[in-house]
């Protein structure tokens, strides 16, 4: 091997300079010379050449019209000092609503139980173990999951009206009276306190 | 709302096309994508022309950044959702360019992996690579030196290469 040769190691370090050119005259022949010499860094090089491509050859994205529309409602909102409502806005508030409505419908059924036949052998329920909680626990994280999923898409379709006063507000004031008799409190509809106070 | 029109009609690409890649679904990159017209057009009395591209890049990387942050700490509350990929979070319901451009599998995994890659090399490959942007406008918009770009630029093609090659093997 010529006392000049390069070593792999040599070859590995210089590879992306050799791949966008950068290297000089003497030091691009010596590196071509060892490529020709070395099947295992040919081929090293023959996949630096081909992801440089691939990369490369990736295309530039048009954001949707709906983005250019939506940035331009919320400008004109902000401009006349109206509350902005943009799709981001309104996706993670339904996202956050649908997701407390399930937290709350997850931890009713659980305190809610349907009359057990079997004699109670002592008074009042078991504490719940370790494992009933995890168990309990990895399948509210599931129906979390899912719902976000779920109102993500359907925050693309419907308008923010629709989801919130006609689904999901009325979805929690529901859950939060079935669970009030078991002292677990939640958000009361304005209108309640007044029925109540009148 | 006619200099909105003009400037999100001169920016919009670049902007979304840097979200798309830097996380890999389009819900979150046309959220990024209005955030930063918003943005723009809030602070555009106060950009000077000449920097107003570095500006606007710098802006979209960090709203694509807190995006990937806030869903790493979401991730720790919700299970994985097994039908919910890295790239595929909300199915596009058309395909659009990218998607078509993308039929062949050795660019899934390539975008896959690229999704994957830690800043600022995803970054730097992203604007470099994908978006074209010269090592002095990459080392202006991530306000790093200039052997910081062309040294992260090589980490994160050879990174994309070791994971293309674990899948694949061999050169296509």
């Amino acid at each position: 091997m010529p006392r000049d040769a390069m070593t792999c190691d040599e070859v590995a370090e210089g590879l992306e300079r050799h791949v966008d050119g950068e290297l000089g005259g003497a030091a691009a022949a010596r590196f071509q010379a060892h490529l020709e010499a070395c099947p295992a860094c040919a081929e090293e090089y023959r996949w630096a050449q081909t992801v440089r491509h691939e990369l490369r050859a990736l295309p530039e994205l048009d954001a949707p019209t709906s983005v250019i529309q939506a940035a331009r409602h919320e400008i004109e909102r902000e401009r006349f000092g109206q509350p902005a409502s943009s799709r981001r806005a309104s996706r993670s508030r339904w996202a956050a609503l649908a997701a407390a409505a399930l937290a709350t419908a997850v931890i009713g059924l659980s305190v809610w139980r349907a009359p057990d036949p079997r004699p109670a052998i002592e008074p009042g329920p078991a504490a719940p173990d370790a494992a009933e909680i995890a168990r309990a626990t990895e399948e509210a994280r599931f129906a979390l999951a899912t719902m976000s999923r779920i109102t993500r898409r359907a925050g693309l379709k419907l308008r923010d009206n629709v989801l919130i006063e006609h689904v999901a507000e009325p979805t929690l004031r529901g859950f939060s009276r079935a669970l009030a008799p078991f002292g677990v409190e939640g958000e009361t509809d304005p209108k309640d306190d007044r029925d109540r106070s009148s | 709302m006619n200099g909105f029109e003009a400037a999100a009609d001169r920016h919009q690409r670049k902007v979304y096309t840097f979200a798309r890649y830097y996380l890999g679904n389009s819900e979150e990159a046309e959220d990024v994508t209005q955030e930063v017209l918003v943005k723009l057009w809030q602070h555009h009395s106060t950009i000077d022309a000449e920097g107003q591209h570095a500006w606007i890049m710098k802006v979209t990387r960090n709203a694509c950044f807190d995006r990937l942050r806030r869903r790493q700490t979401a991730a720790r509350f919700f299970t994985e959702d097994p039908d919910e990929t890295a790239s595929a979070r909300v199915p596009d319901s058309v395909p659009g360019p990218a998607e078509r451009a993308e039929a062949s599998d050795f660019k899934r995994h390539l975008r896959s992996a690229l999704e994957q890659l830690k800043d600022p090399m995803k970054s730097i490959v992203i604007l470099r690579e994908i978006q074209g942007l010269k090592y002095d406008e990459i080392a202006e918009t991530l306000e790093v030196p200039l052997n910081t770009v062309r040294v992260y630029l090589h980490r994160g093609r050879q990174k994309l290469r070791e994971q293309l090659k674990e899948v694949y093997g061999h050169a296509s």
